[in-house]
């Protein structure tokens, strides 16, 4: 027996609509599918309840006092149909006066869209950064990888690769430092100095400039710092290239020159 | 079949030695065999005392020959109507890796002048440490090329070069130069005379302390820029690289650098027949 079928015998028997001999098939029915007879009993009980609640009729002042509000709302709409354009019209008679409101009310909305412009999370703004952080990091990352290569036109590449001012930063300055003192080939070296000579704003650079005069063994690059040292003006250069001058197989043009600047350091 | 071939690789090396050493036929030979075949390689030769000559050929192996250099010049007095006659060893060897071959002479004192053959497509690091020349032909691959005390010369070369010398002159001339690979070649008292293909797209940057630079190429030269950062702290200078002439030729892209102190400086378009 369906949901629905179970209702109307219920309500059916409720109301007391069914013969007599049904009413007690339907109450069994009922009763073997669950609806045991106390629940039946309290549903009588309810519909009971509600017959015996006492339901006014609608009376005539009822009928006229929603006659009359009824009338009343007709002709308040009417009316302000018929005035609305005089009054309303922002261009028209006094409307002009309105301009400042208007004129406020305008920036109010730009002052808003302003405010919510700022104020709104922009997700793309936020992704640029990071992935001009990500270029940077693969940019280090390529120039430390070549710098490692044995191929010494790979490492010149890496080298040129940091004069790109967007690569710099400490890991690759540390990077050329380490070119600068060890690397084999001294055109790898002379390229490091040149590209480190140009940060010598950074005192760290300084430093590693001097202390790796001590390090290099190539004339090429005893020139090279020499004439870095003499833009520099810097006289800690002048202990280390004191004790490249005292070899005697030095070379005997560079010797001069290295004498040339210890001179003019002190 | 690989040891038949060898030995006819080894007897057509001991003819062209025989030339090339004429008037002297004692030397070292070693045939040595790539593991790959066909496939690019690298030869090192490093600290070497005396000439290192390497030349391109289209065998699959590598032939190195080996000879006591002769007595310098001055050095047979008293010894007229004599003959040298070599002694000692060259104590010439060379290890094979992954084709990657290693020559190593370890004559304690004496100067060894190595000729070598290499296929084709070879990267060469060459390095003499005293008393000889680097000289390459017919090589194509990465060059790195050290001489100190003498000079370096190459021709029909493609692909790239780093090159150092101190007094020794630097000559060059590519058949092609490897687009992206940077070139670089300085020196302190040598001249710097490199040839490149005519329509090689290259930008130069050149200096010379007290040498003049000299081209053929129309050089769009301009002034090196800058770099300009605000803020500079005190104390710290930012060293002018003015002085560094820089340019294109044609269209700009492979760096080459070109410095010597004291020597002029040459680019050349490429002709047939002169380096």
């Amino acid at each position: 027996m369906s949901d629905k079928k179970k209702e109307r015998l219920v309500s059916e028997l409720l109301k007391g609509d069914l013969p007599a001999g049904e009413e007690a098939r339907v109450k069994e029915t009922l009763g073997k599918k669950g609806l045991d007879a106390g629940r039946l009993a309290e549903y009588e009980h309810l519909w009971e309840a509600l017959a015996k609640a006492d339901v006014p009729e609608p009376s005539e002042a009822m009928h006229d006092g929603f006659r009359a509000m009824l009338d009343e709302a007709k002709k308040t709409s009417w009316r302000s149909a018929a005035e609305a354009p005089a009054t309303r019209s922002p261009v028209r008679g006094h409307g002009w006066n309105r301009m400042p409101a208007w004129a406020f009310g305008f920036s109010l909305v730009v002052i808003g869209w302003f405010i919510g412009y700022q104020l709104t999370p922009r997700p793309e703004r936020g992704e640029i950064k990071a992935l001009n952080a990500q270029m940077k990091d693969m940019k280090t990352a390529i120039l430390l990888t070549k710098l490692e290569s044995p191929s010494a036109s790979e490492r010149l590449s890496a080298v040129h690769y940091a004069e790109d001012a967007a690569a710099w930063d400490d890991p690759v300055r540390d990077a050329l430092v380490r070119a600068l003192n060890r690397d084999p080939n001294a055109n790898v070296r002379l390229a490091a100095l040149e590209t480190l000579a140009r940060r010598t704003d950074d005192s760290r650079v300084r430093d590693a400039l001097v202390q790796s005069i001590a390090s290099q063994d190539s004339p090429l690059l005893f020139l090279a710092l020499a004439d870095v040292m003499l833009d520099l003006k810097d006289a800690r250069a002048v202990e280390p290239f004191k004790k490249i001058i005292a070899d005697p197989a030095l070379y005997y043009a560079v010797r001069q020159k290295l004498e040339d600047t210890v001179r003019r350091l002190t | 079949m690989p040891k038949k071939r060898t030995v006819l690789l080894a007897a057509a090396a001991v003819l062209l030695a025989g030339a090339a050493f004429g008037q002297n036929p004692s030397f070292d030979q070693i045939t040595v065999p790539l593991s790959n075949p066909g496939q690019p390689g690298t030869l090192i030769v490093k600290n070497h005392r005396g000439d290192i000559t390497v030349t391109g050929y289209d065998g699959a192996v590598v032939v190195i020959k080996a000879a006591p250099a002769g007595p310098a010049e001055g050095a047979n007095r008293g010894a007229q109507g004599l003959k040298w006659i070599p002694d000692g060893e060259t104590r010439l060897s060379a290890a094979e890796d992954n084709n990657a071959v290693t020559v190593t002479s370890n004559s304690a004192s004496k100067t060894i002048n190595l000729q070598i053959l290499v296929p084709r497509r070879f990267d060469l690091k060459l390095s003499v440490k005293d008393n000889g020349r680097i000289e390459v032909d017919n090589v194509a691959g990465e060059m790195e090329l050290n001489n100190p005390n003498g000079p370096v010369r190459f021709d029909h070369v493609s692909g790239s070069a780093i090159v150092n010398t101190v007094d020794g002159d630097i000559t060059g001339r590519f058949v092609l130069v490897t687009p992206g690979l940077p070139l670089a070649f300085s020196s302190v008292y040598g001249k710097i005379d490199i040839s490149f293909p005519p329509d090689a797209d290259l930008t130069v940057k050149m200096k010379t302390d007290e040498g003049s630079i000299f081209s053929d190429f129309d050089i769009a030269v301009e002034k090196r820029k800058s770099i300009s950062e605000p803020g500079e702290k005190p104390g710290g200078r930012r060293v002018s690289l003015e002085e560094w002439t820089s340019g294109k030729i044609n269209k700009g892209g492979t760096d080459v650098l070109l410095k010597s102190y004291e020597g002029n400086i040459y680019i050349r378009k490429a002709r047939s027949g002169r380096p």
